[in-house]
């Protein structure tokens, strides 16, 4: 069997166990509920106080951003606790001499929560966010949408399999692992424009747009809430792609050298 | 003997009687130490100058106390642990390169692996014979056997340690392995069960000319499955690598019989027994090298029994424990 047949019968069995945990599922879709209440809110408040020259409407900005987040955040979330988690019920012996690396196991993981969250995804908050008007998708604008929601995964996987390496030698690392996800979110401009950094450091903004993950949610807006391609669009997802293949690049080479050192040291089966 | 590199593998062949053995595997100078500490500045020495080969179809024993790094040794034949010196070769290929080759070709079935709990025998059975490629099929005789077939869609939370093990088994043997590594497969299971699955991996291995390397404390086990002993001492170093029977062949006794006298025996009493004997505390042992024997002094004790000159006396056979003090006895 190929590296690919591996994998997919590793993200079947994730999907088998997630769906055994049924609490965890509806506490996923609730979490999900409320910050899509959560954000309108507060985007619906804030444009009626402030914020004049803003081209969106506040509380579209902020819930595009749970979308994408909603879409991201748990497979992070899930992936850098795979080890843990496998750890604690003792398999991960199991899988290493069944051929399935550390590296295999944290990039199923990160699969089968995508394909978990897409599919709550597609039942709760799309219907929801395209019935309040926030998204109105041009169907031409798709292969663009896919394309951009495409790049941020593959770079989610790269800083998921960085972050879950640092856990390989720490161990128990959640609370910077949920720290490094805070900081992600901020960077993309999942709480604000970060247009808004000028306000405070002049020319800030332009830099932090740079970022593979921030251009993305950026451009994701224009297109999910203005229906509007961003002039520099095939430029942006070039330097996209390319932050993208150096993060997973990279995640697999310090990840494949940390697997060979954690052998060594006898910590792998415990992590 | 002499070696050979033929076609990519590595054999023995012996002068003189053309039989030519592929050597399986092949492990040399390998040192492992753990780190530990905060910063894993210190080291603990768990193997040090491991060197020992296996023929294709020849089982080995890996037997010694605790802290002596068997199944450390076990761990690192199975891929688990990388040596910090020396080699490792499975059929030719070096742990280090060709790690995904060895893992296909090895089962390590060991108490500390796991199951997700939550999944049934037959899904947890679909997703390792999907990850092997091997056919769900294959291993229907096996549970029927031991009577897991009814138990397919039951959650694996609810087995109990016995049936746990008897997976863990199922899982490894689904492989089809070259190499089946065993750590004390049998210490969790009644004597009945312990004999179902000596018996099915004893012809599992007549059949598919396996290679086992196995941890078992049971002499039983061992006899029954195993031609090579390999025996560490206490940090980890070889203390014999021989054939099992040239083993039990250099111990002088097969049965123990252990007797608590009511006061202590005097010498002239102990040697009219005829036998070679120590004195250990409030008890003495004799030794013996048959069943007749033991009978022998059965019937002298029955009487010393009656007489009430001692309160009670027990037999037992020879242990792998035995075996290693007496070679550690013997060396020092």
């Amino acid at each position: 069997m190929g590296y690919f047949g591996r994998l997919k019968s590793t993200v079947v069995r994730n999907l088998q166990v997630d769906l055994k945990y049924k609490f965890n599922l509806v506490i996923d879709v609730a979490w999900l509920i409320l910050d899509i209440i959560a954000f309108t809110f507060l985007g619906a408040i804030v444009a009626t106080t402030s914020i004049k020259n803003f081209e969106y409407n506040l509380a579209d900005f902020l819930l595009v951003g749970v979308f994408f987040w909603a879409l991201f955040g748990r497979a992070y979330d899930d992936t850098v606790l795979a080890l843990q988690e496998e750890a604690a019920r003792g398999t991960i012996g199991f899988l290493l001499v069944n051929n399935i690396s550390i590296r295999t196991l944290l990039i199923a993981r990160f699969f089968s929560s995508t394909v978990k969250t897409i599919t709550i995804a597609m039942i709760f908050i799309f219907p929801i966010l395209w019935a309040i008007g926030v998204i109105q998708v041009d169907l031409t604008l798709i292969p663009l949408i896919i394309t951009l929601f495409f790049l941020s995964w593959i770079f989610m996987i790269g800083v998921s399999l960085l972050v879950s390496s640092l856990n390989v030698i720490f161990k128990r690392i959640g609370v910077l692992a949920s720290l490094f996800l805070y900081a992600l979110k901020i960077a993309s401009g999942y709480y604000f424009p970060v247009e808004a950094l000028d306000l405070f450091f002049p020319g800030l903004a332009q830099s932090v747009l740079q970022f593979p993950l921030t251009r993305c949610v950026y451009l994701l807006r224009e297109l999910l809430i203005l229906g509007r391609i961003h002039p520099n669009i095939a430029n942006d997802i070039l330097m996209i792609s390319l932050g993208a293949v150096i993060c997973i690049g990279l995640a697999l080479i310090v990840m494949s050298q940390i697997e060979k050192l954690s052998a060594k040291w006898g910590t792998l089966e415990f992590y | 003997m002499r070696n050979s590199l033929l076609n990519g593998a590595h054999w023995n062949s012996i002068e003189g009687e053309n039989i030519m053995r592929e050597i399986v595997i092949e492990v040399k100078d390998v040192m492992k130490q753990f780190p530990t500490g905060a910063f894993l500045h210190k080291k603990i020495q768990v193997l040090d100058e491991i060197t020992f080969e296996l023929e294709e179809g020849e089982n080995l024993a890996i037997v010694g106390p605790n802290g002596s790094g068997k199944t450390t040794l076990l761990k690192i034949l199975a891929t688990i642990y990388l040596p910090d010196k020396g080699s490792v070769k499975i059929y030719d290929h070096d742990i280090f390169k060709d790690i995904s080759k060895v893992r296909d070709m090895i089962s390590f079935v060991s108490p500390a692996l796991s199951f997700q709990k939550k999944l049934t025998l037959r899904e947890t059975l679909k997703f390792f014979s999907g990850i092997q490629d091997s056919n769900i099929e294959d291993i229907y005789p096996f549970l029927e056997e031991i009577g897991l077939d009814q138990l397919m869609d039951e959650r694996l939370e609810g087995f109990s340690e016995g049936q746990k093990a008897m997976t863990r088994l199922a899982i490894g043997m689904l492989k089809h392995p070259k190499i089946l590594l065993l750590d004390e497969v049998t210490a969790t299971l009644d004597v009945r069960r312990k004999e179902e699955v000596i018996d099915y991996i004893d012809k599992l291995d007549a059949k598919l000319d396996l290679t086992l390397g196995l941890i078992d404390h049971d002499p039983m086990v061992v006899d029954r499955l195993c031609h090579k002993i390999l025996l560490l001492r206490r940090g980890g170093t070889i203390l014999r690598f021989a054939n099992v029977s040239d083993l039990f062949h250099e111990i002088p006794y097969r049965y123990d019989v252990k007797v608590y006298p009511r006061k202590p025996l005097k010498t002239k009493v102990l040697d009219s027994f005829g036998f070679p004997y120590e004195k250990l505390g409030d008890f003495v042992r004799f030794f013996t090298q048959s069943k007749k024997e033991v009978d022998e002094i059965h019937d002298k004790l029955f009487e010393k029994l009656e007489a009430e000159e001692i309160i009670e006396f027990s037999t037992s056979g020879l242990s792998l424990e035995d075996m290693y003090f007496f070679f550690l006895a013997k060396e020092t």
